[in-house]
C-alpha cells in the first residue's frame, strides 16, 4: 500500500466515522432534548450536541464535495 | 527528487485528511472545550493550506516579480560573489608572498600574518554564502511546497516549522540577491577596494584590515541576520495562531 493509498483511505474511514458519529451526535442530542428530567443544562446540553451535529453535517456534506472535486482536477489535469 | 506538485498533492490530500477529522470533532456528542475546540480549529487549518496550495505559483512569481522590482537577479548575485571570492583568493595569495619575502629579507610581518588570516576567513565566509545561496536558489520552489505540507499535518504538528521554512526560503530567495546593492549603497563594495602594488604596514592596519574586516565579514552577516529576523517575522505571520481564514467557524 502506497502513502497515497494509506491517506486516501484513511480519509474515507474518517468521514465515514464521522457520518456515524454525527448520527450519534444527533440521536444522543435529541434523546437529552426529549428526556423527561426537568433540568434546564441537561436539555441545553442536548440542544447544543444538535447545533453542533448539524453544522459539522453541513461542512462534512460541503467539505467532501470541494475536496473530492478538487482532488478529480487534480487527477484530470 | 521529490515532484513539487506532488508534495502539494499530498499537502491537498493532508488537508482533506484535517478537514474529516475537524468535522468528525465537531460532530462529537461530548461537551468538553478542550476536545470540541479542534473542530474549528482543524477546518479552518485545511482551508489554509488548501489556499496555500492554490496560490503557490503565484507567490513564488511574486517573489520573482519583487526581484525585479528591486533591480537585482541571481546571475549577477553569483557573479559578484565568485568575482569577491577570485578577489580574496588572489590578494591572499599576494600577502602569503609577501610575508614569504619578508621573513627572508628581514621586516614586522605582523600585521601582514593579520591580513592573510583575515582573508582567508572571508574566503571561506564567502564560499559558506555562495553554497548556501545556491540551495536556496535551487531549492525556493520545494522549500515552500514542503513548508504548505508541514502545515498540512493535523493537529497543527508541523504549522511552525512549515510555516519558517516557506518564510525563510521567500525571505532569502528575495533578499540575498541584493547583498551587493546593499554593500554598495554603504560604499563597503570590496571590489572596489584597491591595493598599491607595495602596502606598507600603516596602510594594513589603518585602510585594509578594517575595510575587509567590515565589507567581507562584519556587514554581510549583519544583512543576513536582518534577513533571518525578517524571515521570523514572517514565518509569525504565516504560521501564527489564530483562524486565517476570513469567515468565524468558532464553537458556540
Amino acid at each position: 500500500m502506497s502513502l497515497l493509498t494509506f491517506i486516501q483511505n484513511l480519509n474515507t474511514i474518517i468521514t465515514e466515522i464521522a457520518w456515524s458519529i454525527f448520527l450519534l451526535a444527533w440521536a444522543v442530542g435529541w434523546a437529552l432534548r426529549g428526556s423527561p428530567i426537568p433540568i434546564f443544562r441537561i436539555k441545553r446540553g442536548g440542544q447544543d450536541i444538535i447545533e453542533d451535529a448539524i453544522i459539522a453535517a453541513f461542512f462534512l456534506a460541503i467539505g467532501s464535495t470541494i475536496f473530492y472535486f478538487i482532488s478529480y482536477i487534480a487527477s484530470q489535469v | 527528487m521529490w515532484n513539487v506538485f506532488e508534495i502539494l498533492f499530498y499537502a491537498q490530500l493532508l488537508a482533506s485528511l484535517s478537514y474529516s477529522l475537524g468535522s468528525l470533532f465537531y460532530a462529537l456528542p461530548i461537551p468538553v472545550y478542550g476536545i470540541k475546540k479542534w473542530g474549528p480549529r482543524l477546518i479552518s487549518d485545511s482551508i489554509y493550506v488548501i489556499v496555500w496550495t492554490t496560490i503557490y505559483t503565484g507567490v513564488l512569481s511574486f517573489a520573482e516579480q519583487l526581484l525585479s522590482l528591486l533591480g537585482v537577479s541571481w546571475n549577477s548575485y553569483f557573479q559578484w560573489l565568485y568575482q569577491v571570492e577570485n578577489y580574496d583568493i588572489i590578494q591572499y595569495e599576494i600577502i602569503k608572498a609577501m610575508i614569504d619575502a619578508l621573513q627572508y629579507l628581514g621586516g614586522t610581518f605582523a600585521p601582514f600574518m593579520l591580513f592573510s588570516f583575515l582573508l582567508s576567513i572571508a574566503t571561506s565566509f564567502i564560499e559558506f554564502l555562495t553554497i548556501i545561496s545556491q540551495m536556496i536558489y535551487q531549492y525556493t520552489g520545494i522549500f515552500v511546497a514542503l513548508g504548505i505540507l508541514l502545515m498540512g499535518l493535523p493537529f497543527r504538528i508541523g504549522r511552525s516549522i512549515g510555516a519558517s521554512f516557506i518564510a525563510a526560503s521567500l525571505v532569502f530567495y528575495v533578499g540575498l540577491p541584493y547583498l551587493p546593492t546593499f554593500l554598495a549603497q554603504l560604499d563597503l563594495n570590496i571590489l572596489n577596494l584597491h591595493f598599491p602594488p607595495n602596502p606598507s604596514v600603516t596602510f594594513l592596519l589603518q585602510y585594509a584590515i578594517p575595510e575587509v574586516f567590515i565589507a567581507n565579514l562584519l556587514m554581510p552577516s549583519s544583512y543576513i541576520i536582518l534577513l533571518s529576523g525578517l524571515s521570523i517575522g514572517l514565518g509569525n505571520t504565516i504560521g501564527g495562531y489564530g483562524s486565517r481564514v476570513p469567515f468565524i467557524v468558532e464553537v458556540p
